[in-house]
């Protein structure tokens, strides 16, 4: 099944399907996979329409999502009205992930969640603008060796093979 | 000219493999007219052949990849047992099979396979996987009578005899000691005498985040609306000719208050409304569930296997939030839950759980040890949580504890049971019995999983 143009194959779990795209990781795959209500089990070829068009609608600006609806649940007293009577909205409207401050970023970690290109952007915007104020980080990266205090002594051959300041990813 | 004999004249051509490499369009037409062959095969293995190693070549995926995840242990098949030394043993066990009217002392310490009926039962509703490794190995699906066996009887026949008598107990033992047999025991002596039967062989399978859900704001739950289905179908294909018996009390309404039901239908169309809709499978569920409490005519048994999985206070589900869903707070542990304590209960009916030692992210909660009167396996600190809606949930249910041992008699008639069905990989005699016997402690699955399986030489 193609979500959001990459082919995910139909016989593997969502979970672990969506951590094919860049800059998601288990523990977001799982969140993501809670945002919907897709159980863990489930395969990406069992998915309903529904499902594939929130999962891509979601993928595709993780920003613009609004927070999860809160969904009261039942106590153990608790009997159902009838199937006749209309539901009533919530009275008390929860926000777990209330923004603190005006302007704060949203707690919520899927609020906050970057993905492929604009990830990628900001990880090389983060990379020039050390370059720009001329750091002790910009300059190494520019070098192409370690960043972080590593030796160059014996090993440093990852850091000499990707460090640079147009850096892939 | 062709005629339909023409091929009788023409020079059998020489078959493509022996063809060089370079292949002519002109003799890949003649010989797909020739052979009458696929055309696309043909087409496909001479293009192969041209491009040689430059075209990519199909990759049909390994049987490894078209694995479904699932490892099924299964014993070989009849057709592959061409070998002599293999043919001689195949045997048919010839069991007595299992009758209600012989359920008395005679019957103690004697094997009685599964009547066809209660096979049915366990192939619709399922077993649990320890059973349903010894049932593919046996010859025939069956069991010992014990004497716990003849009490659980007993406490049906109670159940049958009085309008209102209820009773909700649980089988507790240490892991292998026979609950879930005991359990399927239990079934099939209540299928015999006229109950209706709703068994959940594996209950951890409706907390482990398997199977699909939704949020309900109605009920305020989680619906799982594919395990209601299932249910419903095996209750009303095993159930059939009782629920068309029984009729329902009130009227079925629509959302829009129109009448889907009314009173007067029977529940096996109640349950067929569910089945033909699947969205309303978890509310017909509950209405069926609700049908059946309150009505007396007969008896229903509610069997639970692996019930302590329920009892934990979170599940593997995840709201939106991404909080731990509890088991209280989905529709159909909630149901189970409900009627398995004080809260709800059928008017004429038993409900019997066993708890399984076999899947240890499951445990037991310290909550149901309490209300069975269980020894905790280390001790509890009066530091550790419990939560006042799981007690609540585990009020009402009664400790059956089923023996750790078999006895002699009932270990023998097992031993005899897997010796005749050409278990033992060694020769037969009192000593290997009387040794494994000791050395599982009179256990069960340890007698016949670690001793007499496990069992090369004496």
């Amino acid at each position: 099944m193609h979500i959001l143009g990459r082919l995910l194959p139909d016989n593997q779990f969502v979970a672990h399907g969506l951590t094919r795209f860049y800059g998601i990781g288990e523990v977001t795959a799982h969140r993501i996979c809670a945002r919907y209500l897709i159980h863990d089990r489930c395969k990406i070829g069992k998915l309903t329409p529904v499902q594939v068009t929130a999962l891509t609608a979601f993928l595709s600006a993780p920003s613009n999502i609004p927070d999860a609806p809160w969904q009261p649940v039942a106590h153990p007293l608790f009997c159902p009205p009838p199937i006749t009577e209309p539901i009533g909205l919530a009275r008390r409207f929860k926000k777990p992930f209330a923004k603190k401050e005006a302007g704060e970023k949203s707690t919520n970690p899927l609020q906050n969640l970057r993905i492929e290109s604009d990830l990628k952007r900001e990880i090389r915007e983060n990379i020039a603008h050390q370059r720009m104020i001329g750091s002790y980080v910009g300059r190494r990266h520019a070098m192409g060796l370690p960043v972080r205090g590593q030796s160059t002594r014996r090993n440093s051959k990852t850091a000499k093979k990707l460090n640079r300041v147009e850096r892939r990813g | 000219m062709f005629s339909v004999l023409a091929t009788s004249s023409f020079r059998p051509s020489p078959s493509l493999s022996l063809l060089s490499n370079r292949v002519g369009k002109e003799q890949v037409r003649n010989a797909v007219k020739k052979a009458g062959v696929n055309r696309q095969v043909v087409a496909s293995n001479t293009k192969q052949m041209q491009k040689g190693f430059r075209m990519k070549k199909k990759v049909e995926p390994t049987a490894k990849e078209n694995h479904d995840g699932v490892h099924y242990m299964r014993p070989m098949p009849e057709n592959r047992l061409k070998v002599d030394i293999l043919k001689q043993h195949q045997t048919v066990l010839d069991l007595p099979i299992f009758r209600p009217e012989e359920m008395t002392d005679m019957a103690l310490g004697k094997v009685h396979a599964f009547t066809p009926t209660t096979n049915t039962i366990m192939k619709s509703f399922g077993v649990p996987r320890n059973v349903v490794v010894d049932f593919r190995l046996l010859s025939k699906p069956s069991s010992v009578i014990r004497d716990v066996t003849l009490r659980v009887i007993d406490k049906l026949d109670e159940v049958v005899a009085s309008t209102s008598k209820v009773t909700k107990m649980v089988f507790t033992g240490p892991p292998g000691n026979g609950k879930s047999y005991l359990m399927l025991q239990a079934i099939e002596y209540a299928q015999s005498v006229g109950y209706i039967v709703l068994y959940v062989p594996r209950a951890s399978k409706l907390v482990d985040s398997s199977t699909m859900y939704t949020y309900d704001p109605r009920t305020r739950t989680y619906v799982q609306p594919k395990y209601s289905h299932l249910l419903l179908q095996r209750l009303s294909s095993v159930n059939d000719s009782s629920l068309r018996t029984l009729k329902l009390s009130k009227d079925v309404l629509a959302e829009d208050g129109s009448v889907r039901l009314s009173v007067g239908s029977s529940l096996y169309d109640l349950a067929d409304l569910g089945l033909r809709d699947p969205t309303l499978a978890p509310t017909v569920l509950s209405n069926l569930f609700a049908e059946l409490a309150q009505q007396s005519t007969i008896p229903v048994l509610l069997a639970i296997d692996d019930i302590q999985s329920l009892y934990n206070h979170t599940t593997l589900y995840k709201n939106p939030m991404y909080e731990n869903i509890k088991p209280y707070h989905l529709s159909v542990p909630r149901l189970l839950l409900e009627y398995a304590s004080n809260k709800k209960s059928f008017s004429r009916g038993m409900v019997i759980g066993a708890i399984s030692g076999s899947n240890t992210n499951w445990p037991v909660p310290p909550e149901l040890q309490e209300s069975l009167g269980l020894t905790p396996p280390r001790p509890v600190s009066v530091y550790e949580k419990r939560y006042p809606e799981i007690e609540q949930y585990a009020s009402g249910l009664e400790n059956f504890p089923v023996p750790e041992q078999l006895t002699l008699d009932e270990a023998a008639a097992v031993y005899d049971l897997w010796r005749k069905d050409n278990a033992l990989h060694t020769q037969s005699t009192d000593e290997l019995f009387l040794s494994k016997y000791t050395e599982a402690c009179g256990n069960p699955r340890r007698f016949v999983w670690e001793g007499l399986f496990r069992t090369m030489t004496t």
